[in-house]
């Protein structure tokens, strides 16, 4: 919406000066807490230190090219690819889902509403430990009720395989309610009259959803995918919370592989470089997805 | 949707009746883990060996959550909490209302450029920071303070953009009226602007609030002092110490977990028109 400025530049002599003064609270601490930290890590990616002796090694980029070859940071990054792979997709089928299901009024709405956004309120590492008991293969209440199936007990937090399959579980859980209400609001956003029109052709539930929900919602599809993407690959509390990285690394995701390397293992200039890789991939993803809008708004 | 029309109200109200049933099944399946925190919470630890799937308790052992309480220093951390996310959502509002207004309504020099920078900020994985503002609150003095739990999350370029957002939907006339009566932009800022931003401002507040209270990160990293723990880095120490003792654990994370809980009982609605208006970028 475009609201006509008639207080334009020449409202006060000192307009400029008067601006810069409002956003000097939000760009001191911007500066700081942000952009000194980025501009940190750019310096640090190209040294070898430690994060605390006074000597610091300057390698050009040593660090960048010893991480193309290295076994555990390729695994980490194969590890946020399968977590992305499994979490992405499904993630916007049940959030999509769920909107469908609450897009018209029913009994109970705000108690379901309510139902799938408590997750969305509970902390990660009371999510983590909540997700412990719940998948524990002894005591845990998901094997029980699989037990009581005749389902043998299944390891979800000691085998290699299941790990990550309880991860993704567990951020399923976890974020469906938030990108519900966004698609929800897309939902809201498509014209009634598209759906009276589809009726009295007499079209089948299938066909309106293919021709008229879907590509309707595509923009916000769009943007909850890219936030997923990115909210995946920022992923670490969840895995801090739930497996620590483990069993034997198999759910070591990139960025608790770049905690590791920074706080436990004190390669500082080693993992800056990675986390400068994430960000690369994250700010590409982001560009994307800005051209994507675009072009669709140009045709 | 042919038999939609022809069938009439029965079909449809047959419809209803799956698509409620459909959704019973599915918020069972959603509450069942926060409701099996509840029931393990109020079991005795014997009990949770011998009959874990078993619904109800034989005896109620409510005082699983005096022990959980007292076996640790939860008040204290409570207020440790309250402390980050009350000095957090205090700094994030001042910051995010005066710049949302200055990048709503004022021209200056550099606008667009210095608004682009700050939606950046909102890419960049902030775990990834942490040893750079590490080294710097070391420099100034802040580590293991308040401060190093506060200040890192005083600037949100979500907070600004939030308010930007809701500004630009404001018609300026309101102000035009204001500033011919003499008003500054401060005092426009605060008796015209900021009394029709309370929608926003709440959600902001309410959103901040939950971050912060449910944040592990900064208490982790810039903080080692017992007394300065909050409830999450709380509840990983207690895990740490009860690791199996699951009737203690689910305590602690039911009532770590109920201010947020309330909180978005409360705030429901206006938290879920915030999180639409930022999932709405025009």
């Amino acid at each position: 919406m475009e609201i006509p400025r008639r207080l334009g530049p020449s409202w006060r002599g000192h307009e400029s000066a008067r601006a810069y003064l409002f956003i000097l609270p939000f760009f001191f601490f911007l500066s700081l807490f942000w952009l000194y930290p980025v501009a940190m890590l750019v310096l640090d990616s190209l040294h070898k230190w430690d994060g605390m002796s006074p000597d610091r090694l300057f390698v050009g980029l040593d660090n960048y090219s010893d991480l193309l070859v290295d076994e555990d940071f390729l695994q980490s990054l194969g590890n946020s690819f399968l977590f992305i792979a499994g979490s992405v997709p499904l993630g916007i089928a049940l959030s999509l889902g769920l909107a469908l299901l609450l897009r018209k009024k029913i009994a109970g709405l705000g108690f379901f509403r309510t139902a799938f956004f408590l997750p969305v309120a509970t902390s990660l590492v009371a999510t983590g430990l909540i997700w412990q008991w719940f998948l524990n293969d002894n005591f845990g209440v998901l094997n029980g009720v699989l037990g009581a199936w005749g389902a043998g007990k299944i390891p979800w937090l000691t085998s290699t395989t299941f790990s990550m399959i309880s991860v993704i579980l567990m951020t399923l859980w976890k974020d469906a309610g938030y990108f519900m209400i966004i698609f929800l609001v897309g939902l809201h956003s498509i014209d009634e009259s598209y759906y009276e029109a589809a009726k009295i052709d007499g079209a089948s539930r299938g066909v309106i959803f293919r021709q008229i929900t879907w590509p309707l919602l595509m923009p916000i599809t769009f943007l909850v995918l890219v936030t997923k993407i990115i909210f995946s690959f920022r992923a670490f509390e969840q895995i801090y919370a739930l497996t620590k990285g483990g069993p034997v690394g198999s759910t070591k995701v990139f960025v608790y592989y770049i905690w590791e390397e920074a706080f436990k293992l004190g390669k500082v200039g080693y993992a800056a470089a990675a986390a400068l890789i994430l960000l690369l991939v994250v700010l590409v993803i982001t560009g994307l997805q800005f051209k994507f809008i675009r072009r669709r708004s140009g045709t | 949707m042919t038999q939609y029309y022809t069938a009439g109200r029965w079909h449809k109200l047959g419809e209803n009746a799956f698509r409620f049933a459909v959704l019973v099944l599915l918020a069972l399946v959603f509450l069942l883990p926060l409701v099996w925190v509840l029931i393990t919470s109020v079991k005795s630890e014997i009990e949770v060996r011998i009959h874990p799937t078993a619904l109800l308790p034989e005896v109620f052992h409510w005082d699983n959550y005096l022990n959980a309480w007292n076996n640790t220093n939860f008040g204290v951390q409570f207020l440790n909490s309250l402390l980050m996310a009350s000095g957090v959502c205090l700094g994030q509002i001042l910051t995010s209302v005066l710049a949302g207004y200055a990048f709503s309504r004022m021209n200056f020099l550099g606008k667009n450029f210095l608004y682009g920078i700050s939606l950046l900020t909102l890419m960049v994985p902030y775990q990834l920071l942490a040893l750079p503002i590490f080294v710097l609150l070391a420099n100034l003095g802040m580590v293991d303070t308040y401060w190093a739990l506060i200040l890192p999350s005083v600037a949100n370029a979500f907070g600004v953009f939030l308010l930007k957002q809701h500004i630009d939907g404001i018609p300026v006339s309101l102000e035009e009226a204001a500033f011919m009566d003499g008003a500054g932009r401060l005092r426009i800022l605060g008796s015209i602007v900021v009394p029709l931003s309370k929608g926003p401002v709440v959600t902001l507040l309410v959103l901040t609030f939950i971050a912060e209270w449910n944040d592990l990160f900064k208490p982790l990293v810039y903080t080692s002092s017992a007394w300065l723990r909050t409830v999450q880095l709380g509840l990983t120490t207690f895990q740490e110490q009860f690791t199996a003792t699951y009737t203690l654990l689910m305590a602690a994370v039911a009532f770590v977990t109920l201010p947020t809980v309330i909180l978005f009982f409360l705030a429901q609605k206006q938290l879920i028109a915030g999180i639409a208006s930022s999932g709405m970028k025009d």
